[in-house]
């Protein structure tokens, strides 16, 4: 069996986040805020953010916030859902939730929910099971559930449930991976877990793996790192992890690492980015691979975090 | 306005669409020419949240006028990914919301029949069944039956709707009873789900004992 390329990896993900002029980093500067939550969370969970500065990130972070409360990619940007959720969780890495307005935050955040439970992602109206996820994993953290219906969020999801056990982004679209991790964690983050069928959908998850051990999203598709997060973290979250096999699934991330540069990539031999060294890392963390801090699966973030902000330090 | 907007290179960008909608507003834009604009970038950028989001904008604000082009929009980009999950979802808002239910149990099986194991293709068969207008339903399928070709899938899924509640019409009954092989009993059988079964059972026979069991679980 390989090994994990733990100092490599720091190396990648600090000489990303260093990076900001090259073509790459032009093309991801909209969605900054969310490779900067993988990249953290990642030295996290290898035992090394403290290489970075924490007041250079936190005053980046705060830069970002709109006027509406929400958060933008960069600075500049226009605020979405999904890049509050991962500036929130940053602030979360560092302790640092106290900067917050939490009333501005949440108020933005609960504007977004619909009549019908669902939340769109901004103004513009999408509606995502993503973001269903996103908002409670949020408002959640900052202890401000209350702010929402549940009630009404929790059916819309349940609604979004199919016939096979899965979840898609709308009601009637088909399950993925991605949109199940959201549901089952929206519904674990809400005390909702009873209504998933767990040996119908345990069975849909753990079919994900296929012969190389990687897994993959949805039936007949190619396996992709990111997978050993979305369908891991659910397979925990419904308590059948057991139904794959982890040795093969450690060893298809080890080899979507690249041991001369760091980084990890969606399947062996592509290359690689921020994104799939998160998921990887994370993946490993959820296998319980030595030397990695424990990831929580709904929250996706160190455990140790998430007793800090639930029950103080 | 399309000399300001210069942003094929920045597709990805999503402040760019939100911009694109507030100039369009504000300018009343074509919007027929924004269908066109935005289907020649998302053949190279099919898998982008934005691109998509931009076009059921338009479609929303288009209705009805948008339906046939939305729905061969979505094909193009199906040839050439046939599980794009965003083209599916897409797909599925604008039959809800505009209305062309009638080709797509056709479509599903023409899908299925390059790729069986094309996943989408089988969740959207069960979306129609389940989501379409119900009284629309059984005409789609008197049309296939009768044109004979296909008949294996569509006596299929008239058992699954018989199955999920469906009350068939008398037109329905006498196509079905139309396809009964010669020397099945001619009384016709009240159950017009054990009719259908029976059928299938001649005309599938590689699977003859799937029907057999589908014909005991109704008498239970």
């Amino acid at each position: 069996m390989g090994e994990l390329a733990a100092e490599k990896h720091v190396q990648y993900i600090l000489s990303v986040e260093k990076r900001k002029d090259d073509l790459v980093s032009v093309v991801m500067e909209h969605l900054r805020m969310n490779g900067a939550y993988w990249g953290l969370t990642t030295l996290d969970l290898l035992g090394k953010l403290d290489n970075v500065d924490v007041d250079k990130v936190v005053s980046w972070v705060m830069e970002c916030q709109h006027e509406s409360g929400g958060f933008g990619g960069n600075i500049g940007h226009d605020p979405h859902i999904l890049y509050t959720l991962s500036a929130v969780q940053i602030l979360a890495l560092f302790d640092k939730l106290n900067v917050l307005d939490v009333d501005k935050v949440t108020n933005y955040i609960a504007g977004l929910q619909n009549e019908d439970g669902s939340f769109s992602g901004d103004m513009w109206g999408e509606v995502d099971t993503r973001f269903s996820y996103i908002s409670l994993c949020c408002l959640s953290i900052l202890r401000c559930l209350n702010k929402i219906n549940v009630e009404k969020a929790v059916s819309y999801i349940v609604s979004c449930k199919n016939l096979d056990g899965g979840f898609g982004s709308t009601p009637g679209g088909e399950s993925h991976a991605g949109q199940i991790f959201c549901c089952v964690g929206a519904l674990a983050l809400t005390g909702s877990l009873h209504h998933v069928d767990k040996d119908l959908l345990g069975w849909w998850l753990c079919e994900r793996q296929v012969k190389s051990g990687g897994l993959n999203g949805r039936p007949e598709k190619l396996p992709d790192v990111c997978y050993s997060w979305w369908v891991l973290s659910s397979l925990i979250m419904i308590d059948r992890v057991h139904w794959i096999n982890k040795e093969k699934l450690v060893q298809f991330i080890l080899d979507c690492q690249d041991m001369e540069n760091g980084g990890i990539s969606d399947r062996p031999d592509d290359a690689v980015d921020v994104y799939h060294t998160y998921f990887g890392v994370a993946g490993l963390s959820l296998l319980e691979y030595p030397g990695l801090r424990a990831i929580d699966p709904a929250y996706a973030l160190p455990v140790d975090v998430v007793n800090r902000i639930f029950f103080g330090k | 306005m399309r000399a300001v907007l210069v942003m094929c290179g920045y597709s990805w960008i999503p402040d760019v669409w939100h911009f694109r909608r507030l100039i369009l507003e504000a300018l009343d834009g074509d919007l027929h020419d924004e269908l066109g604009f935005t289907e020649n970038i998302a053949k190279s950028n099919s898998k982008n949240y934005q691109i998509w989001h931009h076009r059921r904008w338009v479609a929303v604000k288009l209705g009805t006028d948008a339906t046939s082009k939305e729905l061969e929009f979505t094909k193009k980009i199906l040839t050439l990914d046939a599980k794009n999950y965003h083209a599916w979802s897409h797909r599925q808002w604008v039959v809800q919301a505009l209305g062309g239910w009638d080709d797509e149990l056709h479509y599903c099986w023409q899908l299925l029949e390059e790729d069986i194991f094309n996943n989408s293709a089988w969740n959207q068969r069960y979306f129609v069944m389940t989501t379409s207008p119900p009284a629309g339903r059984p005409g789609r399928y008197e049309r296939v039956l009768s044109a004979k070709n296909n008949s294996i899938f569509a006596l299929s899924t008239i058992l699954d709707l018989l199955c999920h509640g469906l009350q068939p019409s008398q037109e329905l009954r006498d196509v079905v009873d139309a396809l009964k092989a010669s020397g099945q009993n001619d009384q016709p059988d009240p159950d017009l789900a054990k009719t259908v079964c029976c059928i299938l059972e001649g005309v599938d026979p590689m699977r003859a004992n799937y029907w057999k069991w589908r014909k005991s679980k109704l008498m239970s």
